[in-house]
């Protein structure tokens, strides 16, 4: 990690998003696990470094499309706890007006349209909105975000090929956490290395490690800077693996216990905070700091959430379009 | 003051939830986020996890229970400074320092429709549990209760169907002889001063001849052969509405009327629905005894992971040349049902000759 080269606030900033998605997904697993939180949830515990890592080396009106698992990057890419919480206890004030729910935060004037729970589904969307940006040309980037099990769907299949076909503007970004649900990737393809499906597409590829959030950063930017000189689309494969089940509701038995432990070994907020200690300008005492101010802003957001009013019957048909 | 610590909901259905294990005692400290016991939803085993810290004061669900989602199963004393911790805290102000290229994420007021914000102090939401429940409630009142199963006893149909879709059965019977069980079986029953039937004996007989043919320790998993370290023997227990496999752990190294003390035991617990995981899990091969009705033979199922089944029919007199002359012998159909996969016809023919001079020299 070339860390000197960047901005100590830079850095730091990356290291407290990363552990306000930590610090947001525990406290809502134990809003589930007290009955206060309703529904299943997908947690991204582990995967910080994909949605910060892309997310930081995006312009704020870049967009990105989200999967069911999208609270990592709704908060990377600036959604705040309280908006995402209170859509996740279905509030009225929540992002989506409680009408979306833990799969489909998003905030469309943030750059992230509600996030898409169908396997696969945000690809064609990212493509159709990178279209848009080519067609007005403006010079703006869509990043997809979609996993392993993604990319064996129809979907990614004409996503990509129209993303290449026509020059789009668009980072297919594939958190490759190595199980779709349950089922390891190398069950599903003879080709687990994603990104080399990239050559049968004439596009360019990339491996990244994705809990290294500073290469993440810097591939995403790289991605980023070839689609707005008109070189896109580019797939981005980030290996990351999570550290928490599918959904709430598993308990991840399919998991080997060294492969587990070997991640965990892994965890980007770990081993990005053991790389900034290295440096002269930052202290455990800066991390520690950054951990309380983080848990007393989510404490704060609970707060707000728990007694945001339900959405009203009257406004059951509003925003409705079909 | 108490924390009372509810089961999550981590079924997939409106199901009762079992309590397998406590992992740990009242008096003893317990972390928020720290695994306190395992249940058994309609889906998987699972590890619980404790939302307080402190004392776990009061265990209020028996293992071997069964509760809902949101019941209390513990209460757990919690220390001054830790609830402290969770009441609200002041929001930070803005650092003014901004990350130059991370987007902008600090706490902001939501912005509500005017129509939605109330004025005053909000009152907190109704809990999920609590709305759960009510929609449970009404959905009960307003059909017929279809006769449903109990939560194991779909696991048992889900495993039966899956036995069905993944096993390549394929069966072998012979007549066994129980002249001599039928001896020895009084002499354990006048013992133990309860009916166990031919159970012991076909355990005790399997474990031993299993040892020595480890197809009979094996059984298929997706593409893998798994094989068991341990001969443990499961033998059908079935009730009017439940069907139940108890294992008897390393059954060779045990004596007959010990395992017949052990299928009284486990049978009883059956009957109560309070067998747990481990009382149930492991076993190689199975035995259904059905020696008391008038069946001739049958094919027993093969439960997944385990190799195979031996079905036991309806005792009967047989007429048999012993040294040139027909005499009367009471004598078992015996059904041996293999998974192909793991165990060939030869190992099938040679395990049940084996099952057959074992059982008539007792």
């Amino acid at each position: 990690m070339s860390k000197t080269d960047y901005d100590r606030e830079f850095l730091i900033g990356l290291y407290e998003r990363m552990f306000l998605i930590r610090e947001f997904e525990e406290e809502v697993k134990f809003l589930f696990l007290e009955g206060a939180m309703p529904g299943t949830i997908h947690q991204c515990q582990g995967q910080e470094g994909t949605a910060v890592g892309v997310c930081s080396a995006l312009e704020s009106d870049d967009v990105i499309t989200s999967t069911h698992r999208p609270h990592g990057h709704a908060l990377a890419k600036g959604l705040s706890p309280e908006e995402i919480l209170i859509e996740l206890f279905g509030g009225g004030t929540g992002c989506c007006k409680g009408k979306g729910g833990s799969m489909h935060v998003g905030n469309i004037a943030k750059g992230m349209p509600p996030a898409i729970a169908i396997v696969g589904g945000g690809i064609p969307l990212a493509t159709g909105m990178a279209l848009a940006f080519k067609m007005q040309k403006r010079s703006q980037v869509a990043a997809c975000f979609f996993g392993d099990g993604a990319s064996s769907e129809g979907a990614f299949h004409e996503g990509v090929t129209l993303g290449a076909i026509w020059n789009l503007p668009v980072i297919y970004v594939c958190e490759n956490n190595l199980y779709g649900a349950s089922t390891r990737v190398d069950k599903i393809t003879r080709q687990p290395r994603i990104a080399d499906r990239a050559a049968g597409y004439g596009i360019r590829g990339e491996t990244v490690d994705g809990n290294d959030v500073l290469a993440v950063h810097e591939a995403t930017r790289m991605a980023a800077q070839q689609c707005r000189d008109g070189e896109g689309p580019f797939l981005l494969e980030l290996e990351t693996y999570r550290l928490t089940g599918h959904s709430r509701r598993d308990a991840c038995h399919y998991q080997p216990a060294d492969e587990r432990e070997a991640w965990a070994q892994r965890d980007p907020i770990l081993v990005f905070g053991q790389a900034l200690c290295q440096r002269d300008d930052v202290d455990q005492a800066d991390l520690d700091r950054i951990h309380s101010d983080v848990k007393a802003q989510i404490a704060s957001a609970i707060e707000t959430a728990r007694s945001e009013p339900a959405p009203l019957l009257a406004d059951l048909t509003n925003d409705v379009y079909a | 003051m108490g924390t009372e610590i509810r089961m999550p909901d981590l079924g997939t259905a409106d199901a009762e939830i079992r309590i397998v294990e406590w992992l740990i005692e009242v008096g003893q400290q317990v972390e928020r986020g720290q695994a306190i016991l395992t249940a058994e939803t309609d889906k998987a085993a699972i590890e619980v996890e404790s939302v307080a810290t402190g004392i776990l004061q009061d265990i209020r669900a028996e293992e071997g229970g069964e509760v809902a989602a949101g019941d209390v199963i513990a209460v757990v004393e919690v220390e001054g400074d830790v609830e402290a911790r969770t009441a609200s805290s002041p929001m930070p102000e803005p650092e003014a320092t901004a990350v130059a290229r991370l987007p902008e994420s600090k706490s902001e007021s939501p912005t509500a429709p005017a129509s939605t914000q109330p004025s005053g102090p909000k009152p907190a939401r109704k809990g999920m549990f609590a709305r759960n429940r009510e929609a449970a409630a009404k959905r009960q009142a307003s059909r017929r209760q279809p006769a449903g199963l109990r939560d194991n006893q779909r696991a048992v149909t889900r495993r039966l169907a899956q036995s069905h879709r993944e096993i390549i059965p394929f069966n072998m019977v012979c007549r066994v002889e129980v002249a001599a069980m039928i001896r020895q079986l009084e002499t354990v029953e006048t013992e133990l001063q309860r009916r166990v039937g031919y159970n012991p004996f076909f355990i005790h007989a399997i474990a031993r001849i299993v040892r020595d043919m480890p197809c009979f320790l094996s059984y298929q998993l997706g593409d893998d052969i798994e094989t068991y370290e341990k001969a443990n023997i499961g033998f059908v227990v079935g009730f009017d509405r439940a069907l139940y496999i108890p294992v008897i752990h390393e059954a060779g190294d045990k004596a007959p009327i010990d395992i017949g003390r052990e299928v009284a035991r486990l049978t009883l617990n059956a009957a109560r629905g309070r067998l747990s995981v481990d009382e149930v899990s492991g076993a190689c091969v199975v035995v259904s005894d059905l020696s008391n009705y008038p069946i001739q033979s049958f094919n027993a199922v093969i439960p997944p992971s385990s190799s195979a089944a031996i079905a036991v029919g309806g005792v009967e007199e047989v007429p048999v040349v012993k040294d040139g002359a027909v005499v009367a012998i009471p004598a078992v159909q015996v059904t041996l049902t293999v998974d192909h996969r793991v165990v060939n016809g030869r190992n099938a023919a040679v395990f049940l000759t084996r099952l057959k001079e074992h059982l008539e020299a007792l």
